[in-house]
Protein backbone atom coordinates (compact mmCIF):
# COMPACT_ATOMS: atom_id res chain seq x y z
CA UNK A 1 0.00 0.00 0.00
CA UNK A 2 0.98 3.44 -0.47
CA UNK A 3 0.91 6.19 1.75
CA UNK A 4 -2.89 7.30 1.03
CA UNK A 5 -3.92 4.03 2.02
CA UNK A 6 -7.35 5.08 3.23
CA UNK A 7 -8.23 6.75 -0.18
CA UNK A 8 -6.78 2.95 -1.31
CA UNK A 9 -9.76 1.39 -0.20
CA UNK A 10 -12.78 3.13 -1.38
CA UNK A 11 -14.71 -0.48 -1.73
CA UNK A 12 -15.33 -2.20 1.48
CA UNK A 13 -11.92 -4.01 1.98
CA UNK A 14 -9.31 -6.10 4.53
CA UNK A 15 -5.66 -5.16 4.07
CA UNK A 16 -3.79 -7.55 6.29
CA UNK A 17 -0.43 -5.03 6.53
CA UNK A 18 2.99 -6.98 7.52
CA UNK A 19 5.27 -3.87 7.58
CA UNK A 20 5.61 -2.25 10.66
CA UNK A 21 6.42 1.25 9.49
CA UNK A 22 3.65 1.11 7.27
CA UNK A 23 1.52 0.15 10.42
CA UNK A 24 2.79 3.30 11.81
CA UNK A 25 1.95 5.60 9.45
CA UNK A 26 -1.42 4.01 8.72
CA UNK A 27 -2.12 4.94 13.04
CA UNK A 28 -0.83 8.29 12.84
CA UNK A 29 -2.61 9.29 9.51
CA UNK A 30 -5.80 7.47 10.71
CA UNK A 31 -6.09 9.66 14.23
CA UNK A 32 -5.52 12.60 12.08
CA UNK A 33 -8.39 11.77 9.75
CA UNK A 34 -10.57 11.12 12.29
CA UNK A 35 -13.79 14.04 11.95
CA UNK A 36 -16.38 12.72 14.78
CA UNK A 37 -14.84 10.00 16.84
CA UNK A 38 -12.42 7.81 17.70
CA UNK A 39 -12.67 4.68 19.90
CA UNK A 40 -8.78 3.33 20.84
CA UNK A 41 -7.89 0.57 23.18
CA UNK A 42 -3.72 0.49 24.83
CA UNK A 43 -3.04 -3.48 24.94
CA UNK A 44 -0.45 -2.77 27.41
CA UNK A 45 1.20 0.33 29.58
CA UNK A 46 4.60 -0.44 27.64
CA UNK A 47 2.32 -0.02 24.43
CA UNK A 48 1.65 3.64 25.63
CA UNK A 49 4.93 5.04 25.68
CA UNK A 50 5.73 3.35 22.37
CA UNK A 51 3.41 5.33 21.04
CA UNK A 52 3.81 8.33 22.66
CA UNK A 53 7.18 8.29 20.91
CA UNK A 54 6.31 7.73 17.92
CA UNK A 55 3.90 10.58 18.68
CA UNK A 56 0.46 8.78 19.32
CA UNK A 57 -0.12 11.18 22.49
CA UNK A 58 0.35 14.07 20.88
CA UNK A 59 -1.83 13.69 17.97
CA UNK A 60 -4.58 11.96 19.78
CA UNK A 61 -4.43 15.67 22.34
CA UNK A 62 -4.79 17.49 19.16
CA UNK A 63 -7.28 15.87 17.33
CA UNK A 64 -9.57 16.16 20.66
CA UNK A 65 -8.47 19.59 20.26
CA UNK A 66 -10.76 19.79 16.91
CA UNK A 67 -13.82 18.63 18.55
CA UNK A 68 -13.63 14.82 17.69
CA UNK A 69 -14.96 12.63 20.62
CA UNK A 70 -12.17 10.66 21.98
CA UNK A 71 -12.43 7.26 24.44
CA UNK A 72 -9.84 5.01 25.31
CA UNK A 73 -9.49 2.04 27.35
CA UNK A 74 -5.97 1.22 28.64
CA UNK A 75 -4.34 -0.71 31.56
CA UNK A 76 -3.00 2.37 34.33
CA UNK A 77 -0.10 2.55 36.55
CA UNK A 78 2.04 4.97 38.37
CA UNK A 79 4.47 5.13 35.72
CA UNK A 80 2.58 5.98 32.64
CA UNK A 81 0.28 8.67 34.93
CA UNK A 82 1.69 11.62 33.32
CA UNK A 83 0.52 11.07 29.73
CA UNK A 84 -2.68 9.35 30.76
CA UNK A 85 -3.36 12.73 32.57
CA UNK A 86 -1.90 14.78 29.24
CA UNK A 87 -5.12 13.14 27.00
CA UNK A 88 -7.41 13.32 30.26
CA UNK A 89 -6.64 16.98 30.42
CA UNK A 90 -7.77 17.41 26.64
CA UNK A 91 -10.59 16.24 27.57
CA UNK A 92 -10.31 12.90 26.25
CA UNK A 93 -12.12 10.30 28.40
CA UNK A 94 -9.69 7.73 29.62
CA UNK A 95 -10.74 4.55 31.22
CA UNK A 96 -8.64 2.28 32.94
CA UNK A 97 -9.51 -1.89 32.60
CA UNK A 98 -8.05 -4.98 32.87
CA UNK A 99 -7.40 -7.83 30.09
CA UNK A 100 -6.45 -11.00 30.10
CA UNK A 101 -2.78 -11.02 29.21
CA UNK A 102 -3.23 -13.23 26.12
CA UNK A 103 -5.49 -10.82 24.09
CA UNK A 104 -2.55 -8.37 23.95
CA UNK A 105 -4.04 -6.25 20.43
CA UNK A 106 -4.82 -2.74 19.38
CA UNK A 107 -7.81 -1.43 18.61
CA UNK A 108 -8.04 1.60 17.02
CA UNK A 109 -11.68 2.37 15.37
CA UNK A 110 -12.25 6.01 13.24
CA UNK A 111 -15.52 7.50 12.79
CA UNK A 112 -17.31 3.88 13.61
CA UNK A 113 -16.40 3.54 9.92
CA UNK A 114 -12.57 2.36 9.51
CA UNK A 115 -10.78 0.36 12.24
CA UNK A 116 -7.24 -1.14 12.67
CA UNK A 117 -6.19 -4.02 14.79
CA UNK A 118 -2.67 -4.14 15.71
CA UNK A 119 -1.21 -7.80 17.58
CA UNK A 120 1.40 -7.31 19.47
CA UNK A 121 4.13 -9.38 19.20
CA UNK A 122 6.68 -8.71 21.99
CA UNK A 123 5.94 -6.48 24.36
CA UNK A 124 9.42 -5.83 25.67
CA UNK A 125 10.52 -4.44 22.71
CA UNK A 126 10.85 -0.27 23.38
CA UNK A 127 10.25 0.76 19.70
CA UNK A 128 6.74 0.72 17.85
CA UNK A 129 7.88 -1.30 15.15
CA UNK A 130 9.47 -3.78 17.13
CA UNK A 131 7.13 -4.83 19.28
CA UNK A 132 3.75 -4.92 16.55
CA UNK A 133 2.97 -8.12 14.45
CA UNK A 134 0.55 -8.19 11.54
CA UNK A 135 -2.00 -5.54 11.54
CA UNK A 136 -5.25 -5.20 9.76
CA UNK A 137 -6.94 -2.28 8.63
CA UNK A 138 -10.55 -2.70 7.22
CA UNK A 139 -13.46 -0.37 6.47
CA UNK A 140 -15.73 -2.90 5.88
CA UNK A 141 -19.10 -2.86 7.86
CA UNK A 142 -18.86 -6.50 8.60
CA UNK A 143 -15.98 -6.27 10.34
CA UNK A 144 -15.93 -2.55 11.83
CA UNK A 145 -19.52 -3.04 13.33
CA UNK A 146 -18.27 -5.97 15.49
CA UNK A 147 -15.57 -4.02 16.83
CA UNK A 148 -17.30 -1.12 17.62
CA UNK A 149 -19.93 -3.81 19.83
CA UNK A 150 -16.51 -5.40 21.26
CA UNK A 151 -15.51 -1.62 22.25
CA UNK A 152 -18.98 -0.95 23.92
CA UNK A 153 -19.33 -3.81 25.82
CA UNK A 154 -15.60 -3.51 27.24
CA UNK A 155 -16.71 0.39 28.03
CA UNK A 156 -19.69 -0.73 29.95
CA UNK A 157 -18.05 -2.97 31.57
CA UNK A 158 -16.03 -0.61 32.82
CA UNK A 159 -19.15 1.45 34.26
CA UNK A 160 -20.27 -2.06 36.29
CA UNK A 161 -16.76 -1.80 37.39
CA UNK A 162 -16.24 1.49 38.26
CA UNK A 163 -19.69 1.24 40.81
CA UNK A 164 -18.58 -1.96 42.44
CA UNK A 165 -15.54 -0.39 43.74
CA UNK A 166 -17.40 2.45 44.38
CA UNK A 167 -20.17 0.24 46.79
CA UNK A 168 -17.32 -1.78 47.69
CA UNK A 169 -15.60 1.66 49.19
CA UNK A 170 -18.87 2.49 50.92
CA UNK A 171 -19.28 -0.61 52.63
CA UNK A 172 -15.93 -0.77 53.52
CA UNK A 173 -16.26 2.96 55.09
CA UNK A 174 -19.36 1.98 56.95
CA UNK A 175 -17.67 -0.90 58.11
CA UNK A 176 -14.95 0.91 59.23
CA UNK A 177 -17.08 3.98 61.02
CA UNK A 178 -19.61 1.57 62.68
CA UNK A 179 -16.71 -0.26 64.19
CA UNK A 180 -15.05 2.69 65.44
CA UNK A 181 -18.12 4.12 66.74
CA UNK A 182 -18.90 0.34 68.51
CA UNK A 183 -15.93 0.42 70.42
CA UNK A 184 -15.38 3.22 71.60
CA UNK A 185 -18.82 3.64 74.21
CA UNK A 186 -17.26 -0.16 74.62
CA UNK A 187 -13.92 0.90 76.21
CA UNK A 188 -14.95 3.18 79.29
CA UNK A 189 -17.71 0.58 80.03
CA UNK A 190 -15.10 -1.96 80.58
CA UNK A 191 -12.83 0.06 82.47
CA UNK A 192 -15.48 1.90 85.14
CA UNK A 193 -17.50 -1.22 85.49
CA UNK A 194 -13.62 -2.48 86.48
CA UNK A 195 -13.26 0.68 88.95
CA UNK A 196 -16.56 -0.07 89.87
CA UNK A 197 -16.08 -3.13 91.44
CA UNK A 198 -13.08 -2.03 93.15
CA UNK A 199 -15.07 1.03 94.53
CA UNK A 200 -17.76 -1.59 95.89
CA UNK A 201 -14.98 -3.44 97.84
CA UNK A 202 -13.51 -0.02 99.25
CA UNK A 203 -17.22 0.68 100.33
CA UNK A 204 -17.94 -2.07 102.52
CA UNK A 205 -14.94 -1.31 104.18
CA UNK A 206 -14.62 2.10 104.53
CA UNK A 207 -18.07 4.38 103.56
CA UNK A 208 -16.28 7.71 103.08
CA UNK A 209 -17.94 10.14 100.42
CA UNK A 210 -15.13 10.28 98.50
CA UNK A 211 -16.11 6.47 97.39
CA UNK A 212 -19.40 7.34 97.00
CA UNK A 213 -18.67 10.24 94.20
CA UNK A 214 -16.32 7.84 92.69
CA UNK A 215 -18.96 5.13 92.55
CA UNK A 216 -21.31 8.01 91.13
CA UNK A 217 -19.29 9.08 88.32
CA UNK A 218 -18.42 5.04 87.40
CA UNK A 219 -22.33 4.65 87.23
CA UNK A 220 -23.06 8.07 85.22
CA UNK A 221 -20.17 6.48 82.69
CA UNK A 222 -21.80 2.90 82.20
CA UNK A 223 -25.39 4.31 81.76
CA UNK A 224 -24.23 7.27 79.55
CA UNK A 225 -22.05 4.94 77.36
CA UNK A 226 -24.28 2.00 77.70
CA UNK A 227 -27.24 4.16 76.05
CA UNK A 228 -24.88 5.27 73.50
CA UNK A 229 -23.87 1.74 72.59
CA UNK A 230 -27.63 0.56 72.55
CA UNK A 231 -28.84 3.35 70.19
CA UNK A 232 -25.46 3.01 67.86
CA UNK A 233 -26.48 -0.80 67.47
CA UNK A 234 -30.06 -0.04 66.65
CA UNK A 235 -28.97 2.88 64.10
CA UNK A 236 -26.74 0.12 61.95
CA UNK A 237 -29.22 -2.48 62.19
CA UNK A 238 -32.09 -0.55 61.08
CA UNK A 239 -29.46 1.11 58.06
CA UNK A 240 -28.97 -2.40 56.86
CA UNK A 241 -32.54 -3.29 57.26
CA UNK A 242 -33.27 -0.35 54.95
CA UNK A 243 -30.48 -1.53 52.56
CA UNK A 244 -31.35 -4.83 52.14
CA UNK A 245 -35.22 -4.14 52.02
CA UNK A 246 -36.39 -6.32 55.33
CA UNK A 247 -37.82 -2.69 56.68
CA UNK A 248 -41.57 -3.08 57.42
CA UNK A 249 -43.51 -0.91 59.53
CA UNK A 250 -46.10 -2.49 62.00
CA UNK A 251 -48.86 -0.60 63.00
CA UNK A 252 -50.42 -0.47 66.23
CA UNK A 253 -52.32 1.65 68.76
CA UNK A 254 -49.97 4.69 70.05
CA UNK A 255 -50.17 6.66 72.80
CA UNK A 256 -48.01 9.90 71.80
CA UNK A 257 -47.44 11.05 75.58
CA UNK A 258 -46.43 7.72 76.32
CA UNK A 259 -43.73 7.40 73.65
CA UNK A 260 -42.58 10.75 73.88
CA UNK A 261 -42.45 11.25 77.45
CA UNK A 262 -39.90 7.72 77.16
CA UNK A 263 -38.29 8.91 74.42
CA UNK A 264 -37.05 12.21 76.40
CA UNK A 265 -35.80 9.59 79.37
CA UNK A 266 -33.72 7.56 77.77
CA UNK A 267 -32.29 10.87 75.93
CA UNK A 268 -31.97 11.87 79.78
CA UNK A 269 -30.12 8.55 80.56
CA UNK A 270 -27.86 9.31 77.63
CA UNK A 271 -26.59 12.62 78.84
CA UNK A 272 -26.85 11.37 82.61
CA UNK A 273 -24.41 13.23 84.57
CA UNK A 274 -23.53 15.70 82.39
CA UNK A 275 -22.39 19.21 83.00
CA UNK A 276 -24.52 21.44 80.93
CA UNK A 277 -28.28 20.35 81.32
CA UNK A 278 -30.80 20.62 78.65
CA UNK A 279 -34.24 21.29 79.47
CA UNK A 280 -37.58 19.40 77.55
CA UNK A 281 -40.81 20.99 77.29
CA UNK A 282 -43.46 18.66 76.24
CA UNK A 283 -46.61 20.53 74.59
CA UNK A 284 -48.86 17.90 72.47
CA UNK A 285 -51.91 18.04 71.13
CA UNK A 286 -54.98 15.47 71.68
CA UNK A 287 -55.11 13.69 68.10
CA UNK A 288 -58.84 13.46 68.33
CA UNK A 289 -61.32 13.35 71.17
CA UNK A 290 -62.78 9.88 70.40
CA UNK A 291 -58.95 8.03 70.59
CA UNK A 292 -57.15 11.06 72.54
CA UNK A 293 -53.61 10.95 72.15
CA UNK A 294 -53.63 7.25 69.62
CA UNK A 295 -53.21 6.66 66.64
CA UNK A 296 -51.98 3.97 64.40
CA UNK A 297 -47.79 3.80 63.85
CA UNK A 298 -44.69 1.56 64.56
CA UNK A 299 -44.36 2.31 67.78
CA UNK A 300 -40.65 1.30 68.22
CA UNK A 301 -39.78 2.98 64.51
CA UNK A 302 -41.68 6.25 65.47
CA UNK A 303 -39.66 6.47 69.05
CA UNK A 304 -36.40 5.51 67.34
CA UNK A 305 -37.34 9.32 64.76
CA UNK A 306 -38.04 10.75 68.50
CA UNK A 307 -35.34 9.60 69.90
CA UNK A 308 -32.76 10.41 66.77
CA UNK A 309 -34.24 14.06 65.90
CA UNK A 310 -34.22 14.95 70.08
CA UNK A 311 -30.95 13.18 70.35
CA UNK A 312 -29.34 15.64 67.70
CA UNK A 313 -31.22 18.59 68.89
CA UNK A 314 -29.67 18.04 72.64
CA UNK A 315 -26.36 17.31 70.84
CA UNK A 316 -26.49 20.95 69.91
CA UNK A 317 -28.08 22.51 72.48
CA UNK A 318 -25.92 23.10 75.87
CA UNK A 319 -28.17 24.44 78.85
CA UNK A 320 -31.18 25.83 76.27
CA UNK A 321 -34.98 24.18 76.25
CA UNK A 322 -36.03 21.81 73.75
CA UNK A 323 -39.64 21.97 73.04
CA UNK A 324 -41.37 19.19 71.49
CA UNK A 325 -45.04 20.12 70.46
CA UNK A 326 -47.79 18.50 68.00
CA UNK A 327 -50.43 19.77 65.56
CA UNK A 328 -53.36 17.88 64.37
CA UNK A 329 -54.92 18.94 61.12
CA UNK A 330 -56.70 16.67 58.71
CA UNK A 331 -55.78 13.50 59.08
CA UNK A 332 -52.22 14.12 59.65
CA UNK A 333 -50.21 15.07 62.85
CA UNK A 334 -47.28 17.31 62.92
CA UNK A 335 -44.46 16.68 65.49
CA UNK A 336 -41.69 19.77 65.77
CA UNK A 337 -38.67 19.31 68.18
CA UNK A 338 -37.84 23.09 68.26
CA UNK A 339 -34.25 23.87 69.99
CA UNK A 340 -32.37 26.86 71.04
CA UNK A 341 -28.98 26.01 69.95
CA UNK A 342 -26.97 27.64 67.34
CA UNK A 343 -29.32 26.52 64.14
CA UNK A 344 -28.41 24.51 61.23
CA UNK A 345 -24.98 24.34 59.94
CA UNK A 346 -25.20 25.91 56.21
CA UNK A 347 -22.75 23.20 55.10
CA UNK A 348 -24.71 20.38 55.72
CA UNK A 349 -27.97 21.71 55.57
CA UNK A 350 -28.87 20.53 52.36
CA UNK A 351 -27.30 17.23 53.13
CA UNK A 352 -28.89 16.43 56.80
CA UNK A 353 -31.38 13.78 55.98
CA UNK A 354 -28.73 11.30 53.85
CA UNK A 355 -26.29 9.01 55.54
CA UNK A 356 -22.86 10.49 57.42
CA UNK A 357 -23.94 13.88 56.99
CA UNK A 358 -22.96 14.54 60.66
CA UNK A 359 -21.31 17.98 61.71
CA UNK A 360 -21.06 16.29 65.07
CA UNK A 361 -18.23 15.24 66.34
CA UNK A 362 -19.28 12.21 68.22
CA UNK A 363 -22.15 10.09 66.30
CA UNK A 364 -22.10 7.97 63.13
CA UNK A 365 -24.17 10.28 61.16
CA UNK A 366 -27.30 7.98 60.50
CA UNK A 367 -29.58 9.27 62.88
CA UNK A 368 -31.10 11.53 61.05
CA UNK A 369 -31.07 9.44 57.87
CA UNK A 370 -33.15 6.36 60.16
CA UNK A 371 -35.68 9.11 60.72
CA UNK A 372 -36.29 9.74 57.33
CA UNK A 373 -36.95 6.65 56.32
CA UNK A 374 -38.87 5.95 58.79
CA UNK A 375 -40.93 9.04 58.46
CA UNK A 376 -41.33 8.57 54.67
CA UNK A 377 -42.04 4.76 55.42
CA UNK A 378 -45.40 5.73 57.31
CA UNK A 379 -46.39 8.25 53.96
CA UNK A 380 -44.95 11.22 56.37
CA UNK A 381 -42.56 14.27 55.91
CA UNK A 382 -39.72 15.67 57.13
CA UNK A 383 -37.93 18.62 57.40
CA UNK A 384 -35.72 21.11 58.88
CA UNK A 385 -35.29 24.91 59.59
CA UNK A 386 -33.82 27.71 61.25
CA UNK A 387 -35.84 29.47 63.57
CA UNK A 388 -34.74 33.05 62.88
CA UNK A 389 -32.70 35.50 64.36
CA UNK A 390 -30.00 32.90 65.68
CA UNK A 391 -32.57 31.06 67.89
CA UNK A 392 -32.04 27.66 67.25
CA UNK A 393 -33.87 25.36 64.60
CA UNK A 394 -36.88 23.09 64.10
CA UNK A 395 -37.02 20.00 63.11
CA UNK A 396 -40.47 18.88 61.83
CA UNK A 397 -41.98 15.48 60.84
CA UNK A 398 -45.54 14.67 59.87
CA UNK A 399 -47.63 10.81 59.71
CA UNK A 400 -50.77 10.41 58.77
CA UNK A 401 -53.26 9.84 61.79
CA UNK A 402 -55.22 7.40 58.93
CA UNK A 403 -53.20 4.03 58.54
CA UNK A 404 -54.42 0.88 58.31
CA UNK A 405 -52.56 -2.39 57.59
CA UNK A 406 -54.46 -4.35 54.77
CA UNK A 407 -54.77 -7.55 54.40
CA UNK A 408 -51.44 -7.97 51.98
CA UNK A 409 -49.37 -6.28 55.42
CA UNK A 410 -49.23 -2.96 53.19
CA UNK A 411 -50.01 0.10 54.76
CA UNK A 412 -53.23 2.03 53.66
CA UNK A 413 -54.87 5.78 54.64
CA UNK A 414 -58.24 4.32 56.15
CA UNK A 415 -60.05 6.62 53.04
CA UNK A 416 -58.44 4.51 50.15
CA UNK A 417 -59.51 1.04 52.10
CA UNK A 418 -63.12 -0.77 51.70
CA UNK A 419 -63.86 -2.27 54.50
CA UNK A 420 -63.12 -6.30 54.29
CA UNK A 421 -59.40 -5.11 53.84
CA UNK A 422 -58.83 -3.46 56.70
CA UNK A 423 -57.05 -6.21 59.68
CA UNK A 424 -57.14 -3.45 62.52
CA UNK B 1 5.99 7.60 86.13
CA UNK B 2 4.25 10.06 84.33
CA UNK B 3 1.53 9.53 81.33
CA UNK B 4 0.07 12.28 79.54
CA UNK B 5 -3.39 10.73 77.70
CA UNK B 6 -5.12 12.86 75.04
CA UNK B 7 -8.44 11.63 73.97
CA UNK B 8 -11.58 13.48 72.83
CA UNK B 9 -13.75 10.74 74.38
CA UNK B 10 -14.32 12.46 77.95
CA UNK B 11 -15.49 9.24 79.55
CA UNK B 12 -12.83 7.24 77.87
CA UNK B 13 -10.28 10.28 79.42
CA UNK B 14 -11.89 10.52 82.95
CA UNK B 15 -12.10 6.23 83.22
CA UNK B 16 -8.57 5.95 82.07
CA UNK B 17 -7.23 8.25 84.55
CA UNK B 18 -8.83 7.50 87.12
CA UNK B 19 -7.80 3.60 86.63
CA UNK B 20 -4.36 4.58 86.24
CA UNK B 21 -4.18 7.03 89.07
CA UNK B 22 -5.16 4.38 91.10
CA UNK B 23 -2.33 2.14 90.32
CA UNK B 24 0.30 4.80 90.55
CA UNK B 25 0.72 6.47 87.46
CA UNK B 26 0.53 10.16 87.29
CA UNK B 27 -1.86 10.99 84.96
CA UNK B 28 -2.29 14.29 82.75
CA UNK B 29 -5.40 14.42 80.84
CA UNK B 30 -6.43 16.41 78.06
CA UNK B 31 -9.73 16.21 75.42
CA UNK B 32 -8.50 18.74 73.08
CA UNK B 33 -5.60 17.94 71.24
CA UNK B 34 -4.53 21.48 70.26
CA UNK B 35 -4.56 22.53 73.97
CA UNK B 36 -2.30 19.65 74.80
CA UNK B 37 0.26 20.68 72.01
CA UNK B 38 0.40 23.61 73.05
CA UNK B 39 1.15 22.61 76.98
CA UNK B 40 3.57 20.28 75.53
CA UNK B 41 6.85 20.42 77.27
CA UNK B 42 9.88 17.66 75.80
CA UNK B 43 11.40 15.78 78.46
CA UNK B 44 8.40 15.76 81.00
CA UNK B 45 6.30 12.53 80.46
CA UNK B 46 7.24 9.07 80.57
CA UNK B 47 4.63 7.93 78.34
CA UNK B 48 2.25 9.57 75.65
CA UNK B 49 -1.13 7.89 75.10
CA UNK B 50 -2.96 9.46 71.93
CA UNK B 51 -6.02 8.97 70.27
CA UNK B 52 -5.91 8.22 66.63
CA UNK B 53 -9.26 10.16 65.38
CA UNK B 54 -9.87 13.45 67.16
CA UNK B 55 -12.00 16.84 65.87
CA UNK B 56 -9.55 19.40 65.02
CA UNK B 57 -5.81 17.38 64.80
CA UNK B 58 -5.88 13.59 64.23
CA UNK B 59 -4.08 11.53 66.45
CA UNK B 60 -1.04 10.90 63.56
CA UNK B 61 -0.80 14.95 62.92
CA UNK B 62 -0.42 15.29 67.41
CA UNK B 63 1.91 12.32 67.23
CA UNK B 64 3.95 14.34 64.28
CA UNK B 65 4.14 17.85 66.51
CA UNK B 66 5.01 15.85 69.74
CA UNK B 67 7.92 13.88 67.81
CA UNK B 68 8.89 17.27 66.33
CA UNK B 69 9.52 18.64 69.68
CA UNK B 70 10.63 14.75 71.75
CA UNK B 71 12.16 12.59 69.62
CA UNK B 72 12.56 10.36 72.42
CA UNK B 73 9.48 10.20 74.23
CA UNK B 74 7.69 6.60 74.33
CA UNK B 75 3.99 6.62 72.58
CA UNK B 76 0.74 4.38 72.61
CA UNK B 77 -1.63 4.83 69.77
CA UNK B 78 -5.25 3.87 71.08
CA UNK B 79 -7.35 2.85 68.37
CA UNK B 80 -11.31 2.30 67.72
CA UNK B 81 -10.49 1.69 64.17
CA UNK B 82 -9.35 -1.59 62.17
CA UNK B 83 -5.58 -1.65 62.51
CA UNK B 84 -4.31 -1.74 58.90
CA UNK B 85 -0.56 -2.36 58.51
CA UNK B 86 -0.41 0.02 55.68
CA UNK B 87 -2.19 2.68 56.82
CA UNK B 88 -0.45 2.54 59.78
CA UNK B 89 3.15 2.94 58.18
CA UNK B 90 1.80 5.73 56.39
CA UNK B 91 1.23 7.69 59.03
CA UNK B 92 3.01 6.73 61.90
CA UNK B 93 5.74 5.70 59.78
CA UNK B 94 8.59 5.44 62.89
CA UNK B 95 6.11 3.97 64.90
CA UNK B 96 6.54 0.42 66.41
CA UNK B 97 3.33 -1.67 65.48
CA UNK B 98 2.88 -2.77 68.84
CA UNK B 99 2.51 0.42 70.54
CA UNK B 100 -0.59 0.70 68.96
CA UNK B 101 -3.38 -0.45 70.71
CA UNK B 102 -7.22 -1.46 69.51
CA UNK B 103 -9.53 -0.03 71.25
CA UNK B 104 -11.49 -1.29 73.58
CA UNK B 105 -8.46 -2.20 75.94
CA UNK B 106 -8.91 -3.21 79.58
CA UNK B 107 -7.15 -1.26 81.99
CA UNK B 108 -5.25 -4.89 82.89
CA UNK B 109 -4.07 -5.08 79.76
CA UNK B 110 -3.11 -1.24 79.14
CA UNK B 111 -0.97 -1.47 82.53
CA UNK B 112 1.00 -4.25 81.48
CA UNK B 113 1.65 -2.98 77.82
CA UNK B 114 2.61 -0.06 80.02
CA UNK B 115 5.16 -2.05 82.41
CA UNK B 116 6.05 -4.21 79.10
Amino acid sequence: MSSSHIEEIKDEEIHVISQPNRVKQIYLTLVRSATSEILLIFPTINAIRREQNIGIVDELVMTAKRGVIIKILTPEDDFIKSQLEALRSSRIIVRKIEYPAESKFKLLIIDKNISLVVETKDDSKSEFTEAIGLATLSNSAATVQPYVTIFGSFWRETDLYEKAKEAERIKDEFTNIAAHELRNPIMPIITSTSLLREDMDELLKNPSNTIKESINSNLAIIIRNSTRLLQISEDILQVSKIESGTFIINLEPVDLRSIVNFVVGDIKNKYFGAKTKVQYVVELEMISKKTGFTFSCDRSKIMQTLFNIIDNATKFTEGGIIRISSEVKNDEITIKVIDSGPGLDPLIKDKLFEKFASRSEKGIGLGLYIARKIVEAHGGRIWAENNGGKNGCTFSFTLPTDLRHTHDNKIKHLTELTLDQVTH
Amino acid sequence: MKILIVDDEKDILSSLKMGLERNGFQVYAYSEPLKALADFKPNTYDLLILDSKMPNMRGFELYREIRKKDARVKVFILTAFEINSTDTQEFFPDLDVKNIIQKPVTLAQLIEKINA
